[in-house]
């Protein structure tokens, strides 16, 4: 009902701002595939393009395509948009998507605000199914519910195993799927699964037709959840094929602190600190782990929670212009 | 020039042979056609209509690298094996089970050439035990069209729990290793065979899938105090000594889309399974005057099943792979109206729930009624004709309600909503709603 880019300031979402930077510092690693400046990026930029302007200023990609579902707002976007390299392309995802050039190496970020619908899986096996290796592939969704919302009058909360197979099909829906594992932080991670199962089925189906050798596969790099306001997660990672696993070995995404090939996602928690305490915590990092952390007075647990995100963290400050 | 010894060799090569054999049949049929196979044993051991299946079961292990199908239905025996069982086609003289579905005519060797390319199979029965062991591509140069018994012992005496049946089939097509390998696919083919075997699932037979029990979907419509299914009972050939029984049940059931539609039940198979295409009447000629509409979510309460039973299985209204309807058989040519009939009954009163639920919303009498009278009852349980019947005058269980609907500018309601603190556009309609109606001085 309500276009999200009206409710929330994006910029000012601190836990989705660090993710922002983990990403960038993830898809900073695809050189090892080509350079990054022939990439072209696909995301959701809304109104802000906070993610087009940051990933066209620290990796150079050029070559940018928003797509934007608020038809009614066409001017307004035109109006914000920073960038001559951003292609503003109005409709569904569903529709652009299939649209787009695939052959070329691509960094993609589906980034919903949605909770996980039927719509959005089809979207991640347009993906999935036409992406070529190299191909950064990433999805946030919104994870507090779920909706059946087919009925106009009569929006079903999933909860069961029963109601989300009646909504998503009985293929997409795990044998074991409890109660437990459709709300809570629980429900990230089988939004992330779900996804990821999608993913899986569309590399299969496009897989059929390629030779053996110059498969390609999915390999996980990043799992993230956190709470700016509603609960939110994202599963992402790169389409590879067979020949270049070597490349991807290489390209060092292990080594990233974030890395996450499993269903285990890193938690995104924001310190409570002042600008004074966080001097003093510099001062300190990065922690050598012989000698820890002198946090005093600040608790110890967001002094390690600083620790842990202070290279990502947004710097605030008001400014008058 | 003499005509002797001169003939055009039409021997087909046993390649083309088994490419022609698997291309016309979908994976999971073949499949479903090898648990039939097994259900055909089962029903062997205990004839009769209403058999008890409990204490047997069939196995099915599906991976990327294998497929495994094992039951303890008594297995087959050599003759059956050596002049039935792998031959390409139904012999004349075949023996054929009562009330069977799946027959040895192509079903099993056509599934085992399509998924792979090297198979066993191994039977027990009480007095024999033999194996067949083929790599088919050693088979298809070799020129005999014959297989041979890797085992083979005629007189033994072998105890009930060795009887059975296994197959095996590995180095599998790359496009079956692909199919068989996928979650989605083996999500789906568990839920088909659940759904396809439900009858002999409510038998007691134990159907296994990669180490889980499949439970027999449920199939129920809304039964007591006022409220009852239409059930209607006719027999065809009664004369013959293989009449076609016929039980067709319509009514309403729990609010579910994907389960709503027409379930068409032969021989215990469910050949069609919430069916709302034209086939079973949906969507009829709009200019008819009582035609059946295109199905529509307010006919999610919708069930309705009709059996076929017949000790002779050609008889029965579906194709020839058993997988699908018939629809020039003459029996099903002589139910479709009945059914169109009691589709229209329910459809009737649906239409009016539905209306009554725009008037009342989660209130409707009607509902409520059905809440405390009915309860939902397994349709194999419903015997004997009767008609539709529902409580034709339900007391409302509260005063009597009607939706308001209309639309502002979005930016206003959100206004409101925030002055309010609410969270929804029709959170703030009922607010000021109330709001007015105190202020006017009105409220009870």
């Amino acid at each position: 009902m309500t276009a999200s880019y009206e409710i929330i300031d994006y910029s000012l979402r601190p836990a989705k701002f660090a993710e922002r930077k983990m990403l960038c510092d993830f898809f900073s690693r695809l050189r090892v595939f080509g350079s990054l400046e022939s990439y072209r990026y696909v995301g959701f930029g809304s109104i802000w393009f906070s993610d087009c302007v940051l990933f066209h200023r620290t990796l150079g990609i050029s070559d940018i395509v928003s797509i934007e579902c608020e038809l009614d707002h066409q001017e307004r976007f035109e109006f914000n948009n920073p960038l001559r390299g951003i292609r503003l392309l109005m409709g569904e995802a569903s529709d652009v998507l299939p649209t787009l050039d695939w052959s070329l190496r691509s960094i993609v970020w589906l980034d919903y605000d949605d909770p996980l619908n039927v719509s959005i899986l089809e979207d991640v096996r347009t993906v999935a199914s036409r992406a070529k290796s190299g191909t950064a592939f990433v999805v946030s969704v919104q994870a507090e519910k779920i909706f059946d919302k087919r009925n106009d009058d009569d929006h079903i909360h999933v909860q069961s195993r029963d109601e989300f197979s009646d909504y998503f099909g009985e293929g997409r829906t795990p044998e074991a799927l409890r109660q437990a594992d459709l709300r809570g932080w629980t429900l990230s991670k089988t939004s992330r699964q779900i996804v990821r199962a999608e993913i899986e089925e569309g590399l299969k189906a496009a897989n059929a037709a390629r030779p053996n050798g110059q498969k390609i596969e999915f390999r996980q790099t990043v799992a993230f959840e956190y709470k700016d306001g509603a609960k939110m997660t994202t599963i992402g990672g790169v389409f590879v094929d067979q020949g270049q696993a070597a490349l991807f070995d290489g390209a060092g995404l292990r080594e990233l602190e974030f890395f996450r090939d499993s269903d285990e996602a890193l938690r995104i928690h924001m310190p409570l600190v002042t600008p004074h305490e966080m001097r003093h915590l510099d001062r300190q990092l990065p922690i050598l782990e012989e000698v820890g952390l002198d946090a005093e007075p600040i608790p110890v647990r967001e002094a390690n929670r600083y620790a842990k995100f202070y290279r990502y963290l947004p710097n605030f400050a008001s400014f008058e212009r | 020039m003499t005509n002797e010894a001169k003939h055009i060799n039409a021997m087909p090569t046993k390649a083309f042979f088994v490419d022609m054999l698997v291309r016309d049949i979908p994976t999971e049929r073949a499949i479903l056609d090898l648990v039939d196979n097994c259900i055909d044993g089962a029903k062997r051991l205990r004839p009769g209509n209403d058999p008890d299946f409990d204490g047997l079961w069939v196995k099915i292990h599906i991976d990327g690298d294998r497929f495994e199908i094992t039951d303890n239905c008594g297995g087959f025996d050599t003759d059956t094996a050596i002049n039935y069982a792998f031959r390409f086609g139904r012999p004349a003289d075949a023996k054929s089970t009562d009330y069977s579905i799946g027959q040895f005519g192509v079903g099993m060797k056509r599934a085992l050439f399509k998924f792979g390319r090297y198979f066993e199979v191994h039977s027990t029965t009480e007095a024999e035990k033999w194996s067949v062991e083929v790599d088919v591509s050693e088979w298809e140069d070799d020129g005999t069209w014959q297989f041979d018994f890797a085992e083979l012992i005629e007189d033994g005496d072998f105890p009930p729990e060795e009887r059975g049946t296994r197959i095996v089939v590995d180095k599998l097509r790359p496009e079956i290793a692909n199919r068989f390998s996928s979650d989605y696919f083996r999500r789906g083919l568990a839920e088909t065979i659940r759904a396809h075997q439900r009858q002999f699932l409510s038998a007691g037979l134990a159907i296994e899938f990669n180490g889980q029990h499949l439970t027999q979907t449920d199939l129920r419509v809304f039964s007591g105090g006022s409220y009852s299914p239409v059930v209607e009972e006719v027999t065809f050939d009664a004369a013959t000594d293989t009449p076609v029984l016929v039980r067709i049940i319509a009514g309403i059931a729990d609010s579910k889309p994907s389960n709503a539609g027409w379930y068409v039940v032969c021989n215990g198979r469910v050949i069609l399974s919430a069916d709302r295409s034209e086939a079973t009447g949906w969507n009829s000629v709009a200019d008819q005057k009582d035609g059946i509409p295109k199905f529509h979510n307010q006919y999610a309460r919708f069930r309705g099943i009709v059996f076929f039973d017949c000790s002779s299985s050609q008889k029965l209204p579906w194709n020839t792979t058993k997988t699908g309807l018939d629809e020039t058989s003459a029996i099903w040519q002589s139910v479709f109206p009945k059914m169109l009939d009691h589709t229209r009954t329910i459809i009737k009163f649906l239409n009016r729930l539905d209306e009554e639920v725009e008037e009342y919303g989660k209130n409707s009498p009607t509902l409520s009624a059905l809440a405390k009278e009915a309860s939902a009852l397994d349709v194999e349980k419903i015997r004997g004709s009767k008609s539709f019947a529902f409580n034709k005058n339900p007391k409302a269980p509260g005063p009597k309600m009607t939706k308001i609907q209309y639309s502002r500018e979005v930016d206003k309601i959100r206004v409101l909503m925030d002055a309010l603190g609410v969270g929804s556009a029709k959170a703030v309609g009922e607010t000021t709603f109330d709001m007015i109606l105190a202020e006017q001085g009105e409220e009870e």
